[in-house]
């Protein structure tokens, strides 16, 4: 059989299989389905009304020119990163029961990378000239700009892992077992990769020696190790939910795995606040009027103190949860903390290390920023959308780990049965 | 010269219609670029030399006194010094502002501790009197000015003081100044105060509070 | 076939009404997309193909730029009603450009702003400017404690004034940011931005540290009495929507020699401007004899707008 012609005609039927499979379900995939389309569809029409009548439909101003668009990126770009934290595990230290579950983690990196670009695309003024930053067809400010790198390794993230799990489900598909060569490399390569998306995202604004509250060396590490915390608390969700919702039995292993590593990441992610914290207000100065605007207010205004203040108490509450030995097996406290560290850091990373960044503005003056209707409406839409992704995704990659597991589920690799 | 044969090829006819055309084309496309390229060219020696005026501003009114009254348009009557001073005796000059009498009464004085007789020529109130005695026209006030007030002239002459109008690049076109006394009340020289325009109105920028009103 | 193909989702008879729902649902979803996106119907960014394959600045021809300032004063013409003409003058050799402020004789009347205001073109409503006058206290330059928005006589006793606006720098945080090149220096030392080619990203908002630069958050309304018809291609034409936008110098005045509006209208003769190059220029006396000052210098921006006092 020649694979070449085969390919041309399987790969059609794999893709109207998979959009079969994500189009099939109970009453309550229907459900959940359709509710996540209206609310994408809300924020498309939302979006369109901003494309036509201009941002000035937002709330952003020539002062806080980056709003809740450019916040939920920053904090998407470290979900698609974290997304990582299953990779790392199985195919670093050959955690077997992680390897099954791995394309869970690159399927929610792809749809944590489609809500990146959708931002992107939200919050650019003229989306229709989009294509002046292709590479050679455009004007590509590369390597200066570091949005330019950002545009890189954000469409090669998307590409590896579309490549990855596309190739295994493809694969499954065929009935045919996975070359490793056509995807071991690129696992590889994504771990690496998914370092590099987050720092280069924290580059962009720890560069700019105009924003000192960004500009920061720590901004990077912070970054990555907040991705680290979010990924696998997102992760943790969706295990659970798989679990209950398609019957998926998910092993201790994994859940116990990404545990120990959110009870490493967010500690360290709490002594890096810290350290901030402690090096703008110890040193007070001009500099220090953006961190105090964030958590005490500056000149009266201080739109974002609940905000910031909320974020550490779920961050501090999430940690005393978190930092039980046996807390993996205790799925209520454990998605209790996953929950609350995600909500905490959403806010930390986002709108409270976007906007802080222009309050004071550069030539100080205080010009607060709280998102308009719009704004809500498109960020809503993206994560809708996002979430449809992943759940279509899920949903076509559920037979191969129902498969997978149910094989797998017979016995460990060393022969002993799994407990439950 | 050679007599020309019927059927031989006019060489020298067509060899200078070409040079002509050739030339012709040359020149014009020479121009054609120059037109286009001007701005890239750089100056030539002879344009650096040709330099436009720099115009010192006269103020249409100085040497004269404002008499309250006004046209019929609402233009200012303004009289100048030797209208009074010329055709009728007056009183020796004052010492002080408040001992100016008559027509000069309620006169604002607020430049230093220096006597009317300073700048004024007092002979001829038309003129005006340079430390050394010399007699100079109202026009020419500058001059008087920058005895006293050097750095000011001296920031003047550099275009660092005092507003203009027209061309930064005096090769292209002329520059009109202000002169002193167009912003410099001579008898109450200091800068008056004006109402800002142009207030900020940008969307949620919050004006401060009016008085007192700086951050803590 | 692989097990996955031969997994049938449900009975012959359900899967007959799951056609139909999903047929109804994808028919509801489509026309709700259409409705949704309704608004994109009314948007015009580019009134030709032309328009929206147009290239960058510095990949044009002069016979490109001619027709393209052809086709801006036609738009002009249609979308405003008000006939301009927009050149492009060039940088000249030998020129650069350079600006001083003397904060001992500004007084914050902020009749630079108003003209700033009026020569570029800028919505009327928004009252939007690239100068902003900053009211300081006597004795600091700490940016924290000025203030934007007085609206007392000036100049008042205890404060001194700062206008701030693009400073041409040297190094500029925007030129490098740009994803597109949609901003770059020129060789007069103006950074200029090609309005039809920015992208809108705003990210040499959040670079520059001066707060100079502009977004059109929405379409300029300049009604077309006001409107000032002799324009630059790369200054003071009518901005599109959504991009950004800066001071340039008034680039349409001083390359062709004249002093830039902002400088005409200040009453004191706070401003200095000219050729940095030129040995006998004013501005040239004042770096070289006036205790100069940039902002923010320890960001290395190398600005090309310098600040002195006289005592």
């Amino acid at each position: 059989m020649s694979t070449k012609n085969s390919h041309l005609q399987s790969y059609p039927r794999f893709l109207w299989h998979a959009v079969r499979l994500a189009t099939a379900g109970s009453l309550g995939f229907y459900a959940w389905m359709t509710v996540l389309t209206a609310v994408a569809l809300v924020g498309l029409h939302a979006w369109a009304s901003q494309t036509a009548s201009g941002m000035v439909l937002t709330h952003m101003t020539d002062q806080v020119s980056w709003g809740l668009y450019i916040a939920n990126f920053t904090f998407a770009v470290g979900l698609a990163a974290g997304a990582v934290m299953m990779v790392i595990p199985a195919y670093l230290y050959h955690d077997e029961d992680m390897h099954d579950l791995t394309i869970i983690g690159e399927l929610l990196a792809v749809a944590a990378i489609s809500v990146c670009l959708m931002f992107v695309v939200a919050d650019l003024g003229r989306p229709d000239r989009f294509w002046h930053m292709i590479p050679l067809i455009g004007r590509f400010h590369w390597p200066i700009s570091m949005l330019t790198w950002d545009v890189l390794v954000l469409n090669g993230y998307l590409l590896l892992n579309l490549h990855i799990c596309g190739y295994l489900l493809y694969m499954r598909f065929l009935g045919r077992r996975a070359n490793p060569k056509w995807y071991v490399p690129f696992v590889f390569l994504s771990i690496g990769w998914a370092i590099s998306i987050h720092t280069v995202t924290a580059f962009l604004y720890s560069g700019l020696g105009g924003r000192p509250f960004w500009n920061s060396a720590i901004l990077a590490p912070r970054f990555i190790v907040s991705a680290f915390v979010s990924g696998p608390a997102f992760i943790v969700a969706i295990l659970y939910a798989l679990q209950r919702f398609a019957g998926l039995p998910v092993g201790n292993g994994p859940i116990k795995t990404l545990t120990r590593i959110m009870q490493v990441t967010l500690p360290i992610d709490l002594f890096m606040v810290g350290s901030e914290v402690f090096t703008e207000f110890y040193t007070g100065g001009a500099h220090v009027s953006s961190a105090k605007y964030l958590y005490f207010g500056l000149h009266g205004k201080s739109a974002l103190v609940p905000w910031i203040w909320t974020a550490i108490a779920c961050n501090v509450v999430a940690l005393s949860l978190l930092m039980r030995g046996d807390v993996h097996q205790r799925p209520r406290r454990l998605l209790t903390a996953a929950g609350l560290a995600f909500v905490g850091l959403w806010i930390e990373k986002g709108m409270g290390l976007i906007i802080p960044g222009f309050v004071p503005s550069t030539l100080h003056e205080l010009v607060e920023y709280r998102p308009s209707l719009v704004e809500w409406q498109i960020a809503a839409g993206v994560w809708a959308a996002g979430l449809l992704i992943l759940s279509a995704a899920l949903k076509i990659a559920l037979p191969v780990l129902q498969g997978t597991l149910a094989a797998h589920h017979g016995q460990r690799h060393d022969g002993e049965p799994v407990a439950e | 010269m050679e007599p020309k044969a019927k059927n031989r090829i006019p060489w020298q006819q067509i060899g200078s219609v070409a040079a002509v055309a050739f030339l012709g084309l040359g020149m014009a496309a020479a121009v054609a670029r120059g037109a286009t390229d001007a701005a890239q060219q750089p100056v030539s020696a002879k344009k650096m030399a040709e330099r436009h005026a720099t115009v010192i501003h006269v103020k249409p009114d100085v040497g004269t006194l404002d008499t309250g009254r006004r046209g019929p348009q609402g233009q200012v009557i303004s009289a100048p010094c030797g209208s009074c001073h010329k055709q009728h005796s007056t009183p020796p000059y004052a010492r002080k502002a408040e001992d100016l009498k008559e027509f000069h009464a309620g006169f604002r004085f607020k430049h230093g501790n220096i006597a009317c007789g300073a700048c004024h020529d007092l002979q001829d109130r038309d003129q005006l009197r340079l430390a050394d005695d010399r007699r100079i026209s109202m026009s020419s006030v500058i001059d008087l000015c920058s005895q006293c007030h050097g750095p000011q002239a001296r920031d003047y002459a550099h275009g660092a003081h005092g507003g203009m109008n027209g061309y930064w690049d005096l090769r292209r076109g002329d520059r009109v100044r202000n002169v002193c006394v167009d912003c410099h009340n001579p008898h109450v020289p200091a800068y008056p105060q004006f109402a800002p325009v142009q207030r900020p109105r940008d969307r949620f920028l919050e004006a401060e509070a009016a008085a007192g009103g700086h951050h803590e | 076939m692989s097990e996955i193909e031969n997994m049938q989702p449900q009975a012959p008879e359900s899967a007959g009404r799951r056609k139909l729902m999903l047929g109804a649902a994808a028919t509801l979803g489509t026309a709700a997309t259409a409705r949704a996106i309704a608004p994109l119907m009314d948007w015009k960014p580019t009134t030709s193909l032309a328009g929206f394959l147009q290239r960058h600045y510095k990949e044009l021809t002069t016979l490109e730029k001619k027709d393209i300032c052809a086709r801006l004063e036609a738009e002009t013409k249609q979308q405003y009603g008000a006939d301009v003409h927009i050149a492009d003058p060039q940088a000249e050799d030998g020129v650069g450009f350079a600006y001083a402020l003397n904060l001992s004789i500004c007084i914050g009347c902020r009749k630079c702003s108003e003209a700033c205001h009026q020569e570029n073109n800028h919505d009327r409503p928004s009252g939007n400017s690239y100068i902003r006058v900053i009211e300081m206290e006597q004795g600091s330059l700490d940016l924290e404690r000025g203030n934007t928005t007085y609206d007392h006589p000036v100049p008042r006793k205890g404060n001194y004034y700062l206008p701030v606006q693009c400073q041409q720098c040297d190094n500029a945080p925007c030129v490098k940011v740009c994803p597109v090149e949609a901003t770059w220096k020129e060789k007069d030392g103006i950074v200029v931005v090609d309005y039809n080619w920015c992208i809108g990203c705003r990210y040499c908002e959040a670079a520059c540290p001066y707060h100079a630069r502009r977004f059109n958050w929405k379409k300029p309304e300049v009604p077309a009495a006001e409107i000032n018809p002799n324009q630059g291609y790369l200054s003071n034409r009518l901005r599109p929507q959504g991009v950004v936008e800066k001071c340039h110098f008034c680039l349409h005045r001083t390359r062709e020699g004249r002093l830039p509006a902002c400088l005409e209208a200040c009453p004191t003769g706070a401003r200095v401007f000219g050729n940095l190059n030129d040995k006998d220029s004013e501005i040239r006396w004042v770096i070289e004899n006036k205790r100069v000052f940039v902002l923010k210098e320890e960001l290395g921006t190398l600005p090309r707008f310098f600040y002195f006092f006289d005592k």
